[in-house]
């Protein structure tokens, strides 16, 4: 489902090149959740944009579901991405000016692979799932930080994707916020998506298929966390 | 409505203050760009009614005698439709103080006949008896008379005779009075015999048969006349055949009139830049947002229509305000014309050709102005739109930065002041050139005054201004002038709004960094002058730009000017001192009005609030 063959990436910034990642080889199977540890400056977001196709590497391949991000033009990686990839933000990232139902209808407004008519009540089903049926027509200033994310995630969704990214999902979320949110993301993989998730959490074997610990952009450690 | 379009509509009402902005620099230029364009419009239509009402002969005929069995004979002729005779005998005519102004007496052959190029009468008698005069309206300042006075006045061969005023008159075909500063008045033939002139009608007025309109007929018409009269005996020496259906002054005031419309365009170009500076703000504030969507299969097409589509709105929005204000000022300006250029207004409406060009405008502005913006703000790849390190700041990073830096040095309010305006350096660009801009025709136009001043003074002698023998050429000179300084207020105004706009951008983005240093002490008063320094900073450097610029303007005048009748030796260029100086002023006084606001906005949040401000 998910192949890095020989990826490099470098940053030219002020100070000189940056080296994020360097010679990563790996490959996610599909269905399951990958957890990327590390600390900070290690390439987690890094590696989890390359697999979003919202970067591309400075050489070596990458191949998600089929579409190799490096060969691929930025309008062919933007409505892939719409298709296949649901990207979930640190920050949350769900625009000010549009209620929670509105951000969940974004991403199909953008594929338009679902009629018009369908999309509002599909978006409504995911709040729904997540738990925000009921703050539907509000705005995300007015609802908590465990609930503008749980709001991401059912925008991540919204176009049936088979990969989900996670950056750092939880990091601004108190800890049980943090668990349920985690416990949301075992139920999608479980669903037989391809879930990559960033994280600091301990906690994370526990949920995880796979883990992989990145250290100054190399892959030093990779264990399987669980089975299924 | 799908989510992305509710996003159109709401950002513009969250960022309402932005937005008022950008709708008041596009309406301010589409309210200047209406007005002359409907005057224009006005104009052009009741200067062609008003001379069409009266009857304007489609020939006149400069011969020997005329009789009534001439007349006769021409209107009977199947190319005439209607004839009349008339003379004209110069003159001048004495004012109360003595002084004397050139006098043009019309002598009109039957007043209760009158149907070729009629005179309207206003007020007092109608016909005037013999030994009376009627006067036009515009005349009567030049004259310094008034109805029921005497005058006295003086013909080449007749000497001085006093007349009394007898009433008052509107002759749409002629030129204004106080332009040529020459009164016209109209008498009957008894009038002319009793100022010892021969009471001879020499001009034979005619009105062709069928297309009146049609030139090539018409002086078809006038050669067979003149191949007749002359047959029959008759001297022409001259044959006039003014373009049909066309004020004398048509040409000269639709060139003037477009002149205008060329300068109100130009204000709406600026007013356009403006708006780009402000979308690119809008759009970097929106940077985050846009990688959002993109990270969320927005295409970059899909993304630049939405922001367009604010555009366009904010661009409807400046035209419910430009219309009524276009209309007003539209309407006022014309009646400015009509009494300067002394012919009746019978309507005031604006043709809908006017509005749909204004509706076109009003979209095609904002839509330009925004590609810029649009094409730079959608260009960006989704990481860098989401790197907060990306959209840091980057001053100090290029040469140009660090030379600055080294050359003011110091961490003073002013030197700080002065180094923010280097890091939006397209912001402050633009806010510079629009600024310069107008300062270039502020001093431009006081330049041209002063040039046409000097030349006028080598013409007709030092300190003759005012004079009679050059009351009209000033006369002339002084609305031209009048015109260029309402222009350059208008662009003034358009790049005061920039430096407003500009300035309160920056602030805006800055209240952070400004709350920091109100932490580690900076005063209230501290911030201000560094807010205020920044301001001025741009406003001199924009002035010594203009300067230059007008200079440039200055000699390529002197260069194009052609050496007509008045300018037989050339434009002596000379640069005002007084535009000079007046526009530095009036840059710092915009530039210390634009951060007043602002510099006070940035005081009044708590220091908390500033530092957590995002």
């Amino acid at each position: 489902m998910i192949e890095l063959r020989h990826v490099t990436k470098t940053y030219e910034t002020p100070a000189g090149p940056f080296h994020a990642l360097r010679e990563i080889d790996m490959c996610i199977a599909a269905g399951t959740m990958t957890a990327i540890t590390g600390k900070s400056g290690s390439g987690k977001s890094t590696l989890l944009n390359l697999i979003g196709g919202i970067d591309r590497p400075s050489s070596g391949g990458v191949t998600v579901a089929g579409m190799s991000i490096e060969s691929s033009t930025e309008r062919a990686l933007a409505a892939w991405r719409g298709a296949t990839v649901g990207v979930v933000f640190q920050f949350f990232q769900l625009l000010p000016t549009l209620t929670i139902v509105e951000n969940v209808m974004l991403p199909m407004d953008f594929l338009r692979a679902r009629p018009a008519k369908a999309r509002r009540p599909y978006a409504l089903e995911l709040l729904d799932r997540v738990g925000l049926a009921d703050h539907a027509h509000k705005l995300p200033a007015t609802l908590s930080g465990g609930q503008q994310q749980r709001a991401a995630i059912a925008r991540a969704l919204a176009n049936d994707p088979r990969v989900v990214t996670a950056d750092e999902p939880t990091g601004n979320l108190d800890s049980e916020t943090a668990a349920a949110v985690l416990e949301l993301f075992r139920t999608i993989a479980a669903e037989g998506r391809t879930v990559v998730v960033a994280t600091h959490e301990r906690d994370i074997s526990r949920i995880a298929t796979r883990v992989v610990s990145l250290s100054d952009g190399r892959l030093v450690e990779a264990t399987t966390a669980r089975s299924g | 409505m799908t989510a992305p379009w509710h996003k159109v509509v709401r950002d513009i009402w969250r960022e309402r203050t932005r937005a008022s902005l950008v709708m008041l620099a596009i309406a301010v230029g589409l309210t200047g760009f209406l007005a002359v364009l409907s005057t224009y419009a006005i104009l052009q239509r009741e200067l062609d009614h008003g001379y069409l009402a009266t009857n304007p002969a489609s020939a006149v005929i400069v011969m020997d005698r005329i009789d009534e069995a001439l007349i006769a004979a021409t209107i009977a002729r199947g190319d005439v439709e209607d004839a009349d005779a008339r003379t004209v005998v110069s003159g001048r005519i004495q004012t109360p103080d003595g002084s004397w102004r050139r006098l043009m007496l019309f002598v009109v052959r039957d007043f209760d006949r009158l149907r070729i190029s009629t005179v309207t009468p206003e007020a007092g008698a109608w016909p005037p008896a013999t030994g009376e005069m009627l006067i036009e309206r515009d005349a009567f300042q030049v004259g310094k008379t008034s109805i029921g006075a005497a005058a006295t006045v003086e013909t080449k061969a007749g000497g001085q005779h006093v007349l009394r005023v007898a009433g008052r008159v509107h002759d749409a075909g002629q030129a204004q009075a106080r332009m040529e500063n020459m009164v016209y008045a109209y008498i009957a033939p008894a009038t002319l015999e009793v100022l010892g002139e021969r009471p001879d009608l020499d001009r034979l007025y005619v009105l062709a048969s069928g297309n009146r309109f049609d030139e090539a007929h018409v002086r078809q018409v006038a050669g067979d006349l003149k191949t007749w009269l002359e047959g029959s005996g008759h001297v022409v020496r001259r044959v006039d055949v003014p373009t049909p259906g066309q004020h004398p002054h048509a040409v000269i005031m639709g060139f003037l009139l477009l002149l205008m419309d060329a300068f109100g365009a130009f204000a709406l170009a600026l007013s356009g830049v403006i708006v780009t500076n402000l979308l690119l703000a809008m759009l970097a504030a929106e940077r985050r947002q846009i990688g959002v969507m993109k990270a969320l299969g927005g295409s970059r097409g899909q993304i630049a229509r939405l922001y367009l589509a604010e555009a366009g709105v904010l661009g409807l929005g400046a035209l419910m305000m430009a219309v009524p204000a276009g209309v007003l000022a539209g309407r006022a300006l014309s009646r400015y014309f009509g009494v300067l250029l002394n012919f009746d207004l019978n309507s005031l409406a604006i043709p809908l050709w006017v509005f749909a060009l204004a509706v076109v405008i009003a979209l095609i502005v904002p839509l330009v102005a925004a590609a810029y913006p649009v094409a730079i703000a959608t260009d960006i790849t989704v990481r860098a739109a989401l790197d907060a390190s990306v959209n840091a700041t980057t001053f100090g990073v290029s040469r140009l930065d660090r030379w600055f830096a080294r050359m003011t040095q110091g961490a003073s309010p002013l030197v700080l002041g002065i180094r923010n305006s280097l890091r939006r350096r397209t912001r402050t660009a633009l806010t510079g050139a629009t600024l310069a801009c107008a300062g270039a025709f502020f001093m431009s136009a006081l330049n041209v005054r002063t040039s046409l001043m000097t030349t006028a003074d080598r013409q007709f002698g030092a300190g003759t201004y005012g004079a009679d023998f050059r009351y009209a050429f000033d006369q002339h000179m002084l609305m031209i002038y009048v015109f260029l300084i309402i222009v350059a207020a208008v662009l003034a105004s358009i790049g005061g709004l920039g430096l407003t706009t500009a300035t309160s951008l920056n602030v805006l983005e800055r209240r952070r960094e400004l709350g920091v240093l109100r932490a580690v002490g900076a005063s209230p008063a501290t911030v201000a002058t560094i807010v205020v320094s920044e301001s001025l900073f741009v406003a001199v450097t924009a002035w010594m730009i203009a300067v230059v610029a007008a200079w440039v303007i200055a000699m390529g005048i002197g260069a194009v000017v052609p050496r007509v009748s008045l300018f037989k030796n050339g434009l002596s260029i000379s640069l005002s001192a007084i535009g000079i100086v007046g526009w530095l002023g009036i840059s710092a006084a915009i530039a210390i009005a634009a951060s007043v606001a602002p510099a006070i906005a940035a005081g009044r949040h708590s220091i908390r609030e500033a530092i957590s401000y995002e």
